[in-house]
């Protein structure tokens, strides 16, 4: 039996993890940047009018380059999430979903060390209709759950597969455990889906219900 | 007059390189690690006065570097970096020790001037007594 209170929480619990992590992040960049291009100007101070090295600073610059490249795609991650509560009976391709669920939990299993790889040949043009903000946080859910307890080195693999009208998502590598589980449970029920045997297996439907409405 | 040695430990890569190369041309004598395990096992290996310290790192994080070295070195001193939504952490490192906390982005000057309150001459030498 799902609970309408707990499931809203759920639901802005994801969403506030999302954000809390992409900003950590991205402080993260302003942080680098702010260093290299303050290290530029110490070096320049250091030279005192003399000239700097140069392929020092065209290394430096190349840094920032980079950083500003993870800050755009940051930006691009957050913005798509943003635009997941747009719609929330739309068709969603289950083979983005996937790869974007993977990216909102990238920094999570990097703190844990752990790696986050996908599969979703099988499924790669299957499209299920409902909330691209739903679907995004059942698969988010499964994988904090798997990662929930899972040893440093760990390799998590997301697995969706077309099934019986539906879509057949496992989470494999390491048992899911935790708070993650009884919540996953419920919004896998309330989306009109069902848990499978294995643990970290779900079926969902082709058309999701929106958990909680 | 002796350097003051500093560890910095971020596992962001380039935040450390960048940082470690203007706390050096301040003229300290910096080291800088990604990893906190890598870290403790320099920290067993060499002296220092100051460890600069990233909260939330994989793996060994700032909180439980933080609580090692003031239980197996008193008189080093910890500063911690943190980020946005950790200050709750960085208060918990300020119980277990540290005796500062930046919030990230730092402004090197208040960086450098910190380092030279807690292990400047002054201070080595109340230390050496």
């Amino acid at each position: 039996m799902s609970d309408p209170g707990e499931l809203l929480r759920g639901h802005l619990g994801f969403w506030g993890a999302v954000c809390r992590s992409i900003s950590h992040e991205m402080n993260n960049v302003t942080a680098i940047l702010i260093e290299l291009a303050g290290l530029m100007q110490d070096r320049l101070a250091a030279a005192g009018g003399q000239a700097v090295d140069g392929q020092k600073t065209a290394a430096t610059l190349g840094r920032m380059g980079t950083q500003l490249e993870r800050a755009r795609r940051l930006m691009g991650l957050l913005n798509r999430f943003g635009h997941s509560v747009d719609d929330f009976d739309t068709s969603i391709e289950v083979s983005e979903a996937v790869e974007q669920a993977l990216a909102l939990c990238r920094r999570f299993a990097d703190l844990k060390k752990c790696e986050l790889e996908s599969e979703v040949a099988a499924a790669g043009r299957y499209i299920i209709s409902g909330s691209p903000f739903v679907l995004l946080h059942i698969l988010f859910r499964a994988l904090r759950a798997g990662l929930e307890q899972a040893p440093a080195g760990t390799q998590l693999l997301l697995r969706a597969t077309a099934a019986e009208q539906g879509c057949r998502f496992e989470v494999t590598g390491a048992t899911p455990t935790g708070d993650e589980v009884r919540l996953l449970e419920q919004l896998v029920v309330a989306s009109g889906g069902r848990l499978l045997d294995q643990p970290g297996s779900f079926w969902l439907p082709a058309r999701l219900r929106f958990p909680g409405a | 007059m002796d350097k003051i040695r500093v560890i910095i430990v971020d596992d962001e890569e380039e935040f450390v390189q960048a940082l470690v190369e203007r706390v050096q041309l301040r003229g300290m004598a910096v080291e800088g690690f990604t990893s906190g395990t890598a870290a403790m096992k320099e920290m067993e290996q060499k002296d220092f006065d100051v460890a600069v310290l990233d909260v939330r790192m994989p793996g060994l994080g700032g909180l439980d570097i933080v609580a090692d070295i003031k239980r197996r070195w008193p008189e080093r001193q910890v500063i911690l970096l943190t980020g946005h939504g950790s200050a709750e952490d960085a208060e918990k490192g300020m119980r277990l020790g540290a005796c500062h906390y930046l919030m990230k982005p730092i402004h090197i000057e208040q960086l450098v001037e910190i380092l030279q309150q807690v292990a400047g001459p002054g201070q080595k030498e109340q230390g050496d007594e």
